[in-house]
């Protein structure tokens, strides 16, 4: 109780509150831009921290880390262009309801469902973090194997009303996901003898390729285009979503805090995973299952709490362990090292007062930029209204230099281009885009500990059945796909009688 | 062209990549190409079922808003422009000619306007990525 | 109406103008060197310990040389990408860069028909950190030392799986190396980075785990996880329990070195000059305290001896690779 005094103290100081202030306000805005990922931000940050005190560090790190998630998700609704694979669910509800002009009542639902989630995941950071950690040490090779297949099965099914083609986009992301150098042989595989593409084929490029590049053409090409469906269409002015609405999404919220902040333990398992999966529960749980994918407020909490409950959950393995969940608190580490504190048991005993800073002062980072973002919301709402053909530039351009940020490689750019084109005719032809870009990211999890399994269990199959925890996921699978075609079945058979 | 004759391009075409990319895979050597056949079967088997799908003659899907060839290309134009400068002339060249031309013909704003806007922006690009996160951003080659 | 566009567009020109004249630079002498901030490529991503290790050594070096030092990741290919940009830098001491041995003379004959760069077209400069390679177990494993490891790999092959972080990367090169001294056969786990692989070993997937001192320290000293060896020639600082091979009899050296580079043909003044700077910043109180607190331990090798040690080590590379490749052709 001591220790949590202290940190208070901690926090509380002027220049602890300043650097909290200043670390929301760098990473919402990181977070918004497409091509800066939260782990860009983060990165950028730890040069500054040298020369600063612990507690000031982390409370820099720790405020860039939530707030960027948040950030994702205001470009997402507004302009359909996330930054990161997290918001990529926010924006299949969120953009429709901007469409709508409801954009003001959508950002707010998002910074309250950000919030909840993010304290959620952080108050389960405090209280349990250690029993906690050990979920994460229980999956191994077999159970993310079957835990990519339940997310490629899960996305599939949310991405669009007609599945085989949201299969055929899942089937070329999961081809794409085989280029590059092989982790296991060496093998070079379709790269075509191009440096650029030994690695695989680059996440982001192809991600703000096929959201933002797309969402240019979009704006751009046609006369007298724009976000809003109709010219002049009166934005309806509430910056707050209703209390009835917040109450009718409060399970969802509950639920999705849940996801996000398990899946968050898992390293390594990805915040893509969380919100999809979370957006699906909501999506069967909820008496208008239809109305998803359309503009249906309860999605955007659900994709939204899940993914900020991650930023918690991820820290969880972080600091008890040593086990980074991700590349973000990767970097995290190499702070916290920096800094003279090694992460494991240690840090929440020989550093509790700086560790219990970090955490409260994630606490605040989540509170600040809700007030920030619920103040915010009503001018940002505005952008909605700027004419097409001069978002489409402006957006085009933050994709182009933001890609080229990432690796300072022009490969890229021309690949997100490419990717631009090709998702601007996905959209026209209604082939959905995210279970491709999902696909690339599960598609090497799903590999990569197969043939992990397979070299621990020396080609036994049975290896996925025969553990306890695999076995419960290969359960999940079935029901997911069992349950879309039950309902249909279901559904057909009212209609007929 | 309908939907349906599109999708059937669509299946044909990524048919074709799925199938080459099986191939290769068969060819790889220890447990490299495992994944990619299984990726490629599914991909195959989705275009299959679209194919068939698209034969089916079900109501169709109501079409796509034409589109506006003209500017797509103008803009296509616009966008490797911007590129092909931004490697030969220098991104903060590149930058304001691309926004100015693409607000003035596609936006249709006035000169006035335009510059100011293709400008401002650009400058609003300077201080975030070459000021403040230190990006080496393609800058002139011909001139150093 | 019309006076202001056209003033506002000599504005922008001008400023144009200066912006550009400002990035450029004019021939510079070598003497006066440096006259401009200075790139340094790291082949690998913002975060990873290469990267932490520049960013740290940038911070320094920026006060020897008055200039500002840029970190440029350029992650791809194992390296190579970073890498070939390196080689094909501008050789005006304006771009500098990290290498990481022994991958980056590993590649030139393992990626034979495709790489991008040659070790001729690279000069190294300076050695700053070793990081031994380290065999290690859970704290609940049977296993007690190297010979409990190949007593029972020689009882039961299947049952022993040891994970490395890529083909061809030291650690797996590491690991060969301790089979072959040992004259077994063990069967390998490929991870992408330490962080699932550790994940792995303490959640029991795996039984043991092959990796860099600076990154099982940690858990080391938390006591969760037991070295069984450190493959240098004695023992390290940070984990000072744990024996080298040597000691138990198996003759394995195995390390990951990461220092600098330039473009093959920079002149030797400026030369000269980043060797002098990499030789005050190494020695300084200050930045070896921060490299102590990262366990990186700092081994400086400077100048020729350098470029011999990189030389050497691609010779012996290259003659095992000849004998018995570990890629599959």
């Amino acid at each position: 109780m001591d220790v949590l005094l202290t940190a208070f103290g901690n926090v509380l100081t002027p220049m602890a509150l300043l650097t909290l202030f200043l670390g929301t306000l760098a990473g919402m805005t990181i977070g918004s831009l497409p091509g800066l990922s939260s782990t860009m931000g983060v990165a950028l940050c730890i040069p500054i921290t040298f020369n600063m005190p612990p507690d000031l560090a982390l409370i820099l790190l720790g405020a860039v880390y939530v707030s960027s998630v948040y950030g994702g998700s205001v470009t997402a609704i507004l302009l359909r262009t996330p930054g990161t694979d997290a918001s990529i669910a926010t924006a299949l509800d969120g953009y429709p309801l901007a469409k709508a002009g409801r954009g003001g009542e959508a950002l707010g639902m998002a910074t309250l469902a950000s919030l909840f989630g993010g304290l959620f995941s952080v108050v389960v950071l405090m209280a349990i973090a250690p029993p906690l950690s050990t979920v994460a040490l229980a999956f191994g090779p077999q159970e993310y194997t079957v835990l990519a297949i339940f997310g490629l099965v899960t996305i599939v099914g949310v991405a669009s009303d007609r599945p085989l083609k949201g299969v055929l986009s899942a089937g070329v992301g999961l081809v794409m996901a085989c280029v590059g150098l092989d982790a296991f042989t060496g093998v070079q595989r379709f790269t075509f003898g191009q440096g650029e593409l030994f690695e695989g084929v680059p996440l982001l490029p192809v991600l703000i390729g096929l959201f933002s590049v797309s969402q240019a053409f979009n704006l751009c090409v046609p006369e007298g285009g724009g976000v809003l469906a109709e010219k002049g269409q009166p934005l309806k002015g509430r910056g707050l979503p209703l209390w009835r609405d917040i109450r009718r999404c409060s399970r969802t919220l509950l639920r999705s805090s849940v996801i996000g902040s398990v899946v968050g333990i898992l390293p390594g398992a990805g915040t893509s995973i969380a919100s999809f999966i979370s957006y699906n529960e909501a999506r069967r749980h909820s008496p208008a299952p239809d109305g998803f994918g359309k503009g249906e407020l309860e999605g955007v909490a659900a994709s939204e709490s899940a993914n900020n409950a991650v930023t918690g959950g991820t820290l969880i393995p972080t600091l008890t362990l040593g086990i980074p969940g991700n590349a973000v608190t990767a970097v995290f580490v190499g702070g916290l090292t920096i800094h003279g504190m090694i992460p494991g048991p240690s840090l929440f005993t020989d550093h509790a007062e700086t560790t219990y800073t970090l955490i409260l002062s994630l606490l605040l980072a989540n509170v600040l930029f809700a007030a920030l973002g619920l103040w915010l919301c009503r001018y940002l709402v505005v952008v909605t209204r700027v004419p097409g053909a001069v978002l489409g530039p402006m957006i085009l351009v933050f994709s182009m230099i933001g890609t080229y940020a990432l690796r300072n490689e022009m490969f890229d750019v021309w690949l997100a281009v490419a990717f631009g084109v090709v998702g601007f005719f996905m959209e026209r032809w209604r082939y959905p885009a995210a279970p491709l870009v999902i696909a690339l990211i599960l598609g090497p999890i799903l590999e990569v500990n197969f043939r992990r399994s397979m070299q621990i269990s020396h080609w036994d199959l049975s290896t996925f059945f025969t553990r306890p925890l695999s076995m419960t996921l290969c359960l999940l699978v079935v029901l997911a796909l069992a349950y879309p075609l039950w309902n249909q079945w279901r559904r057909r058979r009212s209609a007929a009688h | 062209m309908s939907i349906d004759a599109i999708d059937r391009c669509v299946a044909v075409l990524v048919g074709g990549f799925c199938a080459a990319a099986i191939v290769t895979g068969l060819g790889m050597r220890g447990d490299a190409g495992i994944f990619p056949v299984i990726a490629g079967t599914l991909g195959l088997l989705s275009c299959a079922g679209i194919a068939l799908g698209s034969l089916r003659g079900r109501a169709p899907d109501e079409p796509p808003a034409a589109l506006p060839w003209r500017r797509f290309l103008c803009w296509c134009l616009c966008v490797l422009g911007l590129l092909g400068l931004m490697v030969t002339v220098g991104t903060f060249v590149a930058l304001p000619l691309f926004l100015l031309a693409s607000l003035r013909w596609l936006g249709r704003l006035r000169w006035p306007a335009a510059l100011v806007i293709a400008v401002a922006f650009s400058a609003l690009i300077y201080v975030v990525f070459v000021y403040l996160l230190s990006v080496p951003l393609p800058t002139n080659r011909l001139m150093g | 109406m019309k006076a202001q566009p056209i003033s506002m567009r000599k504005m922008m020109l001008g400023a144009m103008a200066t912006l550009l004249t400002s990035g450029l630079s004019t021939a510079t002498l070598a003497a006066d060197y440096p006259t401009k901030p200075i790139q340094m490529i790291v082949s690998f991503g913002a975060g990873g310990s290469t990267d932490t290790m520049a960013r740290i050594f940038a911070k320094y070096a920026e006060e020897e040389l008055g200039q500002r030092v840029v970190v440029v990741n350029r992650p791809g290919a194992g390296g190579e990408l970073g890498w070939v940009h390196l080689a094909n830098a501008e050789p005006d001491g304006y771009t500098i860069g990290l290498i990481n041995s022994p991958v980056v003379e590993v590649y030139p004959f393992t990626r034979e028909e495709t790489v991008g760069y040659s070790l001729d077209e690279i000069r190294p400069l300076a050695n700053v950190v070793t990081d031994p390679g380290v065999l290690a177990v859970a704290a609940d494993s049977p296993y007690q030392s190297l010979d409990d490891l190949v007593t029972a790999v020689q009882e039961d092959p299947e049952s022993v799986v040891i994970s490395h972080e890529g083909v061809g990367g030291d650690d797996h090169l590491a690991a060969l190396n301790f089979a072959e001294e040992a004259g077994i056969d063990l069967s390998f786990v490929s991870y992408n980075g330490n962080a699932e692989a550790t994940a792995s070993l303490l959640g029991g997937h795996i039984t043991a785990f092959e990796g860099n001192m600076s990154e099982a320290a940690a858990q080391i000293q938390e006591g969760k996880v037991r070295g069984l060896a450190v493959w240098s020639d004695e023992r390290v600082e940070a984990i000072s329990d744990v024996p080298t091979g040597q000691e138990q009899g198996y003759d394995v050296q195995a390390a990951a070195s990461r220092g600098f580079a330039v473009p093959a043909d920079v002149p030797q003044q400026v030369y000269d000059t980043l060797l002098d700077v990499t030789r005050e910043v190494v020695e300084n109180p200050a930045f070896r305290a921060e490299m102590a607190k990262l366990n990186m331990p700092v081994n400086p090798i400077y100048g020729q001896q350098y470029v011999d040690f990189i030389h050497d080590s691609h010779d012996r590379l290259k003659a095992l690779w000849e004998k018995d490749p570990w890629i599959e052709q």
